[in-house]
């Protein structure tokens, strides 16, 4: 029986499931935040899932012309229940805020990138594991911007002294 | 041959965000997907209650019914129309308290229909009230200031006891498995119900753990006193398919006789 370690075609599938499961996470957590009136949320993660399915655009362009397997959604070997770069339903919350819609998708983007290292360092397959070692260097990348990103808002917010409740203070 | 995302109905859920019931709308487009189901010939017939909504997300048939009222509305399309793919939905309120009887005889009279159950443990759409399968202890409603201190519904080992043929536990952690569930349940001959552990992050945030206390179990049996062995047993975490024992499904005889027929056997 083959493995994603060692077949190309295999490995593929489970790359171009990898970013659509994560933009389709992504867009359904805006549709949400939509529905509960936090556009600034909503603005914030419709961004993030435009990069995630800009990514698996590229990913099946680079499939083009092959012919990838067929996978039911539970014939897939993620590391996990789910395919890495989608975050956990429990992780999210209304009030969440836009620094933490980053955090999660920093963790998700550096699940990515250890699922990726993981095939490119067991691979046997020496194409493949070239492959695997390219995608774990673009998912470092969008890890480096979402950490550039998160780290600009931190600051912002610690220089942030707006109040919201002024004291009252008459003339 | 359709793909998972294009089962959904492009109306946006109103769910919390973070609630199980995302994960479960997923696995059903995931589970028809596999099954190549074609969207006109599949129904979603719900309750009422937050999980109730899911019909509107699903590009198929749908029909949002009455609080507890799911499984008659259900069987009946099927008896009607047996060709159709039938599907039962709904929460723990609506299933097993408001709709509880229509449960037990849903089990009983074994009609080709899937039933399942996003059961969080509370009353969601209301703000928070104990439910059926509530823990006895559970202090986080105004209303039960104590708990329910009324030992939980136990929805799998009395779906076995009142004799569903199919019954498995799902979780919304791992959309993937159960969409492996919902497709072996929608092939199974008969009544199958499927319990999914759905967790409602609003008012019963402390189910975000369930993730860690959830466990697979490889315990399938078509004998039923194993089963009930193991149900009894069960801590109301374990995942996985727990009983698959075909029988006669109803009606036995085909309810699409001519009319004529039907005249003919109610002469007086």
């Amino acid at each position: 029986m083959t493995t994603l370690y060692e077949d190309e075609a295999l490995f593929l599938a489970h790359s171009v499931a990898l970013e659509q499961e994560a933009a389709q996470r992504l867009y359904e957590l805006a549709n949400t935040m939509d529905v509960h009136n936090n556009r600034e949320l909503q603005g914030l993660l419709l961004e993030l899932a435009a990069y995630s399915e800009h990514h698996a655009l590229a990913v099946e362009a680079l499939c083009q012309g092959r012919t990838l397997p067929s996978l039911r959604a539970w014939e897939y070997s993620w590391p996990q229940e789910e395919s890495p770069e989608v975050f956990h339903y429990a992780r999210v919350h209304y009030l969440m805020t836009a620094e933490q819609a980053l955090q999660v998708a920093l963790e998700v983007e550096q699940n990515a990138r250890g699922f990726y290292e993981d095939v490119a360092r067991r691979s046997g397959n020496p194409a493949l594991a070239e492959l695997a070692s390219r995608f774990a260097g673009e998912e470092a990348e969008h890890v480096q911007a979402l950490q550039a990103r998160l780290q600009v808002l931190q600051s912002a917010a610690a220089l942030d002294n707006t109040d919201f409740d002024p004291p009252h203070m008459p003339e | 041959m359709l793909k998972a995302r294009q089962y959904k109905s492009g109306v946006k859920p109103i769910w919390c965000p973070g609630c199980g019931h995302y994960s479960v709308l997923n696995a059903i487009t995931k589970a028809f997907a596999a099954l190549e189901q074609a969207p006109e010939n599949a129904v979603l017939v719900s309750g009422i209650g937050c999980s109730s909504r899911l019909p509107a997300y699903v590009s198929s048939y749908g029909f949002h019914g009455v609080h507890g009222r799911a499984l008659p509305l259900a069987a009946g399309l099927k008896v009607a129309r047996p060709e159709l793919n039938v599907m039962a939905l709904g929460g723990d309120g609506d299933g097993f308290s408001i709709g509880g009887n229509h449960f037990l005889h849903a089990c009983r009279r074994n009609v080709d229909i899937v039933y399942v159950v996003m059961d969080n443990e509370v009353y969601g759409m209301t703000k928070g009230q104990a439910s059926p399968t509530t823990p006895e202890h559970w202090e986080h409603s105004k209303l039960t200031p104590h708990g329910p201190e009324v030992r939980p519904f136990q929805p799998c080992a009395i779906a076995l006891a009142a004799g569903a043929s199919f019954i498995a536990r799902g979780h919304s952690g791992d959309p993937n498995g159960l969409a492996q569930i919902l497709f072996e349940a929608v092939q199974h001959p008969g009544f199958a119900f499927v319990q999914v552990l759905s967790q409602c992050v609003t008012f019963c945030p402390e189910q975000a753990a369930w993730k860690e206390r959830v466990h697979q179990e490889d315990h399938c049996t078509r004998d039923p006193v194993a089963a009930a062995r193991f149900l009894h047993g069960d801590d109301g975490f374990g995942k996985g398919i727990f009983y698959r024992n075909p029988r006669p499904v109803w009606p036995l005889v085909h309810a699409a006789a001519a009319a004529a027929d039907l005249r003919e056997g109610f002469r007086l």
